[in-house]
Formats: C-alpha cells, sequence, structure tokens
C-alpha cells in the first residue's frame, strides 16, 4: 500500500548522484503555496546522454523496482529505467524504491515538447528543501499539466493554485 | 452557580455544524492565498513537515488495522 510520502530521501539522493531534474506535480503543487500530501515524487529528467547515466546508475543504487505496470510482471517490462539506453527512448517510469515511489516523466500531457524537459528546464525556479536544491518547474507549466491531466485530484488543485495565486486566465506554458 | 446542560436540538446542530464547515472553507481560503505570497522554499519545508507527519501516522494506521 502506498502512503504519504516524504521526498527528501529521494531529492537528497538525485542531487547527490548529479541527476539535473525539474520536480512537477503534487510536490510542485506544495511549493506554490498548496500544502497537502504526496504520496510519490515526479521529476522530469535533463534528456542528455550524461545526465541519463547518472539517472540510471542512481536508480540502480536505489533498486528501483517498476510499479503501475498493469498486466506485465517487472521482468517483462520492455525497457529498463537502470539503463541509461531504455531512459533514452523518453519514456516515463512509475517506480518503488525504500526511500518512496518514483515517477520518472519524460513525456508528459500538457507540455508541448518531445522531451518535456525542453520546456520545463526554462521555466524552472529553484528553492531548498532540508538543505537539498530542487529545481520547480513554473506555476504556468505546472497549471498547464493539470489541466492536461484532468483527475479529481489535479482540478482541486488548480482550483485552489487559482485562491492562492489568482485565475491563470488563458495563460499557457 | 452553573447551569445545567442544555440539550441541543437538531436544527441546533445542523445550524452549527454547517457553520463549522463555512468558518473551515474560509480558513482555508486565507490560508492558501497567504502560503500564495510565500516562497516555495517555505512551503515546501512546511508540505515536508506535513508528509512526515502524515507518514507517521499512517505506518501507525496501517500496522494497527492488520490482524
Amino acid at each position: 500500500m502506498i502512503g504519504p510520502q516524504d521526498p527528501v530521501p529521494l531529492l537528497r539522493a538525485l542531487a547527490a548522484a548529479g541527476v539535473e531534474h525539474v520536480v512537477i506535480g503534487g510536490f510542485a503543487v506544495i511549493s506554490y503555496g498548496v500544502v497537502r500530501v504526496t504520496k510519490d515524487l515526479d521529476i522530469c529528467p535533463a534528456p542528455d546522454g550524461a545526465n541519463l547515466q547518472r539517472l540510471a546508475r542512481c536508480l540502480a543504487d536505489l533498486e528501483v523496482t517498476q510499479i503501475g505496470a498493469g498486466d506485465f510482471d517487472t521482468h517483462e517490462m520492455p525497457f529498463d529505467p537502470t539503463r541509461a539506453q531504455d531512459l533514452e527512448e523518453g519514456g516515463n517510469f512509475r517506480l518503488e524504491c525504500e526511500l518512496g515511489v518514483l515517477d520518472v516523466m519524460q513525456w508528459i500531457s500538457g507540455v508541448d515538447a518531445d522531451r518535456a524537459y525542453d520546456v520545463l528546464g526554462g521555466g524552472a525556479v529553484t528553492a531548498e528543501v532540508d538543505g537539498v536544491p530542487v529545481r520547480i518547474c513554473s506555476l504556468a507549466h505546472l497549471r498547464a499539466m493539470k489541466r492536461a491531466a484532468g483527475r479529481p485530484q489535479d482540478l482541486q488543485d488548480l482550483a485552489d493554485l487559482a485562491i492562492a495565486h489568482g485565475d491563470d486566465g488563458d495563460e499557457s506554458g | 452557580m452553573t447551569m445545567a446542560p442544555r440539550e441541543r436540538t437538531p436544527e441546533e446542530i445542523a445550524a452549527w455544524r454547517a457553520g463549522d464547515a463555512e468558518r473551515n472553507e474560509r480558513a482555508r481560503i486565507e490560508r492558501l492565498r497567504r502560503d500564495g505570497a510565500r516562497s516555495p522554499s517555505e512551503n515546501l519545508a512546511e508540505g515536508v513537515t506535513l508528509g512526515r507527519r502524515a507518514k507517521a501516522f499512517f505506518g501507525v494506521a496501517v500496522r494497527r488495522s492488520r490482524p
């Protein structure tokens, strides 16, 4: 069972491994003032080969396993996130390890790019939590992703972000 | 001298509950407006604290619910 998550240990591991990434999802929502609990950490990694190698090594060190793979067993999954060349295929991975649940997102609905980082990286803001530097996607990009996802939690987040920051009108990423 | 407690009518209880929900929602909106003006780092610090408390509570709840 997946419960509330403390994302700091995962962020610290990614920072220690030198993985360049932008935080999206629930933890990004929190950073914009909608303080709520999250069950996972969502990141979008920089797509260059060296960075994906660092990410693959970090995921291997964390001994991640894939979850949310429908009818597939882990060994049947076509891509292995602990291999940089598999990450370079551009897919998304939902992973679990001792430190928690990590979503590695490279293609994201609402972000108009084959590699989402190419868009998200530009507008990201820098913050810090427990001494760990983190880059958070821009509010405009966060809203665009939430609008595109459109699940009940996304709509609630959009409503709360509108209270915290005003209505975004036709703003887009 | 103390008055004997009067039993509340169902209408009074319903009105109190409705007012409570309204006060909670008003407080939530005020909090969102206040937190929206804070820095991402400040909000993350609070979010992490909340997540850790929830995680601790969730762990206790799961352990207790197991047969």
